[in-house]
């Protein structure tokens, strides 16, 4: 009767890589799972905090001196410490002013208005823009 | 050539090596489940609360009249609606059907409730219930502030299960808290929802939106 031999160092190797492969496979798949949830996560509060923004300024805009008052403003906090924001108007004709509201990445190590430029798009979440009509 | 067993030394080294394979299987299997787990748990409560931001938005924008300071009971629950520049946890408001001379309100009811469906790693948790009447027209026309909720004919009920903790609507990060801006025409929706997993780390977000009536009178 022949002997049953052990596995090769080649066959125990391929085994062994086969094996990593499809480990690593299932790992990347986690990760990215991860990062989806995380970017979901983010997308929805940099939405609402934005939208509601806006919303704002749209409720300010909606009285004579609410209007006439509309004015840019420079970065500040916006409510949540994750994010701060700045305000863009501009008047393209009598009557109607453009409004860009800018929501940024908050930095937490700097001030309580800086930008975490380490981010994609320096930091930039989102761009939200509108035209009110003088009520 | 005869066949010899294994030694003491290679089962034992042979066991050692089974045991740990086992084990890190065992790990890595329990923290895929764990990981799909808290992923569900905290992707269920934040699509709810879009799709209750997105109804809130539509409806609150095409919406005329707030029945500020209303107090009364609706659909089985107290409701307290906050008066201007107050906050609270009830709203109510009515949504014209169109801008002829006699049309026709639908009156809107928020309100947060126990879960209907119990949970019991979370007893407290709450669920939103927006509630739409039935369209009546006002009397005398165009007068959405002498309609009576409370007399009116039940419609459709929408329920939106975010899982909102028990705690008060005040302070600056309550589970459920809804703010009317001095104005009366602007308002603040917080929400924080809470989801104690069978398994694993509690899962807990934060999402905030504002409201700006553009129909008003």
């Amino acid at each position: 009767m022949r002997q049953p031999r052990g596995a090769t160092l080649a066959e125990v190797a391929l085994g062994t890589f086969i094996f990593a492969v499809f480990s690593l496979g299932v790992l990347a798949l986690l990760i990215r799972c991860n990062q989806l949830n995380h970017q979901d996560k983010s997308l929805s509060q940099v939405n609402s905090l934005s939208e509601g923004l806006m919303e704002e300024l749209v409720m300010l805009a909606r009285s004579e001196d609410g209007f006439q008052n509309l004015a840019s403003q420079s970065l500040r906090p916006a409510g949540d410490p994750d994010y701060v924001y700045s305000v863009e108007v501009s008047t393209p004709m009598t009557g109607l002013k453009k409004v860009t509201l800018l929501l940024y990445y908050h930095d937490p190590s700097g001030s309580a208005a800086a930008i975490d430029t380490a981010r994609p798009n320096l930091g930039l979440a989102t761009c939200l823009g509108t035209a009110l009509e003088q009520p | 050539m005869k066949r010899r067993g294994l030694s003491l030394m290679e089962v034992l080294i042979a066991g050692s090596l089974m045991v740990g394979i086992l084990i890190t299987a065992e790990a890595t299997v329990r923290y895929l489940w764990n990981n799909n787990q808290r992923m569900r748990d905290a992707l269920g409560p934040r699509q709810q609360i879009r799709s209750f931001f997105l109804q809130l938005k539509r409806d609150l924008r095409s919406a005329s009249f707030l029945f500020l300071g209303y107090d009364g009971n609706l659909m089985g629950e107290h409701i307290t609606v906050p008066a201007a520049g107050g906050t609270g946890t009830a709203l109510l408001f009515a949504v014209p059907s169109d801008d002829s001379a006699n049309t026709e309100y639908t009156v809107c009811l928020l309100t947060p409730r126990a879960r209907s469906q119990y949970d019991a790693n979370n007893p407290d948790a709450r669920e939103l219930l927006y509630h739409r009447y039935k369209s009546v027209p006002s009397v005398p026309p165009n007068t959405p502030g002498g309609l009576m909720p409370a007399s009116m004919a039940i419609g459709t009920s929408k329920v939106f299960d975010v899982y909102l903790p028990p705690g008060p609507a005040t302070g600056s990060d309550p589970p459920f808290s809804i703010r009317i801006s001095n104005n009366g025409a602007g308002i603040r929706v917080m929400t924080h929802f809470l989801v104690n997993p069978q398994r694993g780390n509690k899962v807990t977000e934060r999402y905030d939106a504002f409201f700006t009536l553009r129909n008003n009178v």
